[in-house]
């Protein structure tokens, strides 16, 4: 059953900000929303949580129409905010009330993710005092309290040091492991491929291309070689070749054929440079993005 | 429900714990208590001055009333009179030059028999006042003239008795709900409504738009539905001004019990004119509670038209126009209670609150007007509560640019 999403609209002032989109979730794990600045995510997000009313279409939860009242969602949006004068402890009781949460399992629940997020110390201070980074895990906290059935992550690695980033990403599994239905909307698309089975990308409101993530990258076909070394490159990579990233020690580039790699891999013998990776594979969602968003 | 009551215990919890609510209550608090004390402070600065201001000597050097310190002393005029029938008026106007008394009565008979008196004052400061005082002594004078003539020509005690009982006297009003003496407490109380029900009402509006500010709008709005979170916050707010309000009554009546002597009183005078009784107080609650709704469901849609704490006194402009405007149509109207104004002023939605209760503490509203009043400021508040909520949901998702009634009416619409 899960979330169904279908030909969804919806226009403000004559512009169509979300055109005629399509998509379902129909067993748990993460799916990805992605898209540009101003492709509509955020629309088509309040429009699943029922706080926006669409145009046309159907969004529908375990086979029934999505209403505010009748939805058991948990939501991290983009814009972070929480009461920047109340104690963290308060602000969490008031929302996990809020969603219908008695005070003691509710308690239980606030000491729990405290806790597992590394914010237990901060619990009974003014969340103005706390980091930016720690304010984004209250705020995840305040959309995973109740054990959503769905889920819908907005950016939530933005701002994040990479040991958070971590703590997060483990939040993530967690909740995979429960079998909860998540939206991840991102512009890291390593996390992304790191998660998602499925995926959507808008463009001004329009699908520009959609479905399984790896038959996506599989539809590319292994078109990049991935070289990595600490020796000079540039003699071996040939003229014409399309240079897709340089980094200070690695290079990719698209290839033509699988011949085209042999032979770079031959004048790599001969030459006789060390090499550390030598690798033909699908383009990154990354590239597939930019190309789609690019073309569009 | 639940979800109520949790935004309605957080939203007071939030603002009752502020810093500055708690320093403006302890501020008023403080400057009730100094008004109460007022006469105390009056009194230590004046009590010398007082006990001559009251002293006045009865000069009757030719003994036309033949009456007695003790005459006087049992009248019981507030003053402190002395009766001489031998004092030098020379002396007795250097004992008003040095303010040893206050002033005197030097009384004469002309060769008819007809008595007159000089009122001496050292300075005729207040006019009606000394007037006022001279009069009362001339009464008094001319009764005990009487009442010495007739005792010189052998009056039975019967008839002396007769003569000098005082005709008493009870008025009778014939209609009672006329009130015009009660004017003054009817627009005490239009100040209080329309302070209390105006500022509660722009509280709501920064408690909405702050939560714009500070971005928490998106989580709350996912966690609950908009109209519990406009009713939620606009009976909060209610029950904070509500309680503020009774609370800075007791401190005002237990100061009022403690300090106020009990010898002063002008607040006794005025609070008997009033005939105050517990269903008049009620209906008055009624009208904080619903002119207070009908400003709150105003409020709370400029809140969410904001996205920037700055923007909400610009935004409340339209607001505070009709407040200030129905407020006057109260106030102005208050003096003449009968009047078309007044009575439109006690039915008009966003007046009626300023107006009836003043009109129902003065005695002059009907039951019909109040039910009349009640029904229709009541049926404003469904149909502002219904809007305010359906703008409030479209408008709160908006950032950037303060929302115009334009855009709101296409928010509306489009919602």
């Amino acid at each position: 059953m899960g979330l169904q999403v279908e030909n969804v609209s919806k226009s403000y002032s004559g512009k169509k900000v979300v055109d005629n989109i399509s998509f379902s979730l129909d067993k748990p794990g993460v799916f990805g929303l992605l898209g540009s600045n101003g492709a509509g995510k955020t629309t088509t997000i309040r429009m699943i949580l029922g706080i926006l009313n669409k145009d046309s279409g159907k969004i529908t939860w375990n086979g029934k129409e999505v209403k505010r009242e009748n939805v058991n969602f948990g939501y991290l949006p983009e814009e972070r905010g929480i009461y920047p004068k109340s104690k963290l402890f308060d602000q969490l009781m008031y929302f996990a009330t809020l969603k219908g949460m008695k005070y003691d399992e509710a308690k239980k629940a606030i000491e729990y993710w405290c806790d597992k997020l590394d914010i237990y110390e901060y619990m009974y201070k003014p969340a103005e005092q706390l980091s930016k980074g720690n304010q984004q895990k209250v705020q995840l906290i305040i959309s995973i309290i109740h054990n959503p059935e769905l889920l819908i992550l907005d950016e939530p690695f933005s701002g994040l040091d990479p040991v958070n980033t971590e703590i997060i990403k483990g939040v993530i599994n967690e909740l995979i492991e429960k079998g909860t239905y998540i939206i991840l909307s991102s512009h890291q698309m390593s996390v992304v491929e790191e998660y998602c089975r499925d995926i959507i990308i808008l463009n001004k409101g329009k699908t520009i291309v959609k479905g399984n993530l790896s038959e996506i990258k599989k539809s590319y076909g292994k078109n990049n070689l991935l070289l990595q070394s600490y020796e000079d490159l540039n003699s071996i990579i040939p003229q014409d070749a399309e240079i897709i990233d340089k980094k200070v020690n690695s290079y990719e580039i698209k290839i033509k054929n699988e011949e085209m790699a042999q032979e770079i891999l031959k004048q790599i013998v001969a030459k006789n440079i060390k090499i550390d990776k030598f690798e033909i594979k699908e383009p990154s969602l990354h590239e597939i993005f930019i190309d789609k968003v690019g073309e569009a | 429900m639940k979800s109520l009551f949790a935004i309605i215990k957080y939203t007071v919890k939030e603002y009752v714990t502020k810093k500055s609510f708690i320093i403006v209550n302890i501020i008023m608090a403080l400057i009730i208590v100094g008004l109460c004390n007022i006469p105390n402070i009056i009194n230590a600065f004046s009590s010398d001055e007082e006990e001559i201001g009251s002293k006045i000597y009865i000069v009757d050097n030719e003994n036309i009333i033949s009456a007695s310190s003790e005459t006087f002393s049992q009248m019981d005029l507030g003053y402190s009179i002395e009766y001489f029938t031998d004092k030098s008026i020379d002396e007795v106007k250097q004992k008003i030059n040095d303010e040893e008394i206050d002033s005197a009565i030097i009384l004469k008979q002309d060769e008819n028999g007809i008595v007159s008196f000089d009122y001496i004052i050292k300075e005729d400061s207040a006019f009606a006042e000394t007037q006022e005082t001279a009069g009362v002594f001339s009464n008094i004078i001319k009764s005990l003239q009487t009442n010495k003539l007739l005792v010189e020509a052998e009056t039975s005690q019967e008839l002396l008795q007769i003569i000098n009982t005082p005709i008493s006297f009870e008025v009778q009003e014939l209609n009672e709900n006329t009130g015009n003496q009660n004017f003054f407490i009817a627009m005490i109380s239009s100040y209080i409504l329309f302070f209390a029900i105006y500022f509660y009402g722009y509280t709501v509006s920064t408690s909405i738009s702050s939560e714009k500010t500070s971005r928490v709008m998106e989580t709350l709005v996912t966690s609950t539905t908009p109209t519990k979170i406009v009713i939620g916050k606009t009976i909060a707010m209610g029950l904070v001004g509500l309680g503020q309000l009774i609370g800075l009554i007791l401190v005002a009546v237990i100061s009022y019990n403690i300090f106020i002597p009990s010898d002063f009183d002008i607040v006794s005078k005025v609070l008997s004119t009033l005939s105050l009784n517990v269903p008049d107080i009620l209906i008055c609650i009624v009208y904080f509670i619903l002119g207070y709704t009908v400003y709150a469901f105003l409020s709370a849609v400029t809140g969410a038209t904001v996205s920037k704490a700055e923007d909400v006194q610009a935004a409340s402009g339209p607001i505070s126009f009709i407040a200030v405007i129905s407020f006057f149509l109260a106030y102005t109207t208050s003096t003449i209670p009968n009047s078309a104004g007044s009575k439109f002023a006690a039915i008009f939605p966003f007046s009626s609150a300023f107006s009836m209760p003043g009109r129902i503490l003065a005695g002059a509203a009907t039951a019909g007007e109040i039910a009349i009043s009640i029904v229709v400021l009541t049926i404003t508040v469904v149909i502002l509560a219904a809007i305010s909520i359906k703008v409030y949901s479209a408008a709160i998702l908006h950032y950037g640019d303060r929302l115009k009634l334009k855009d709101l009416f296409k928010l509306y619409k489009q919602k």
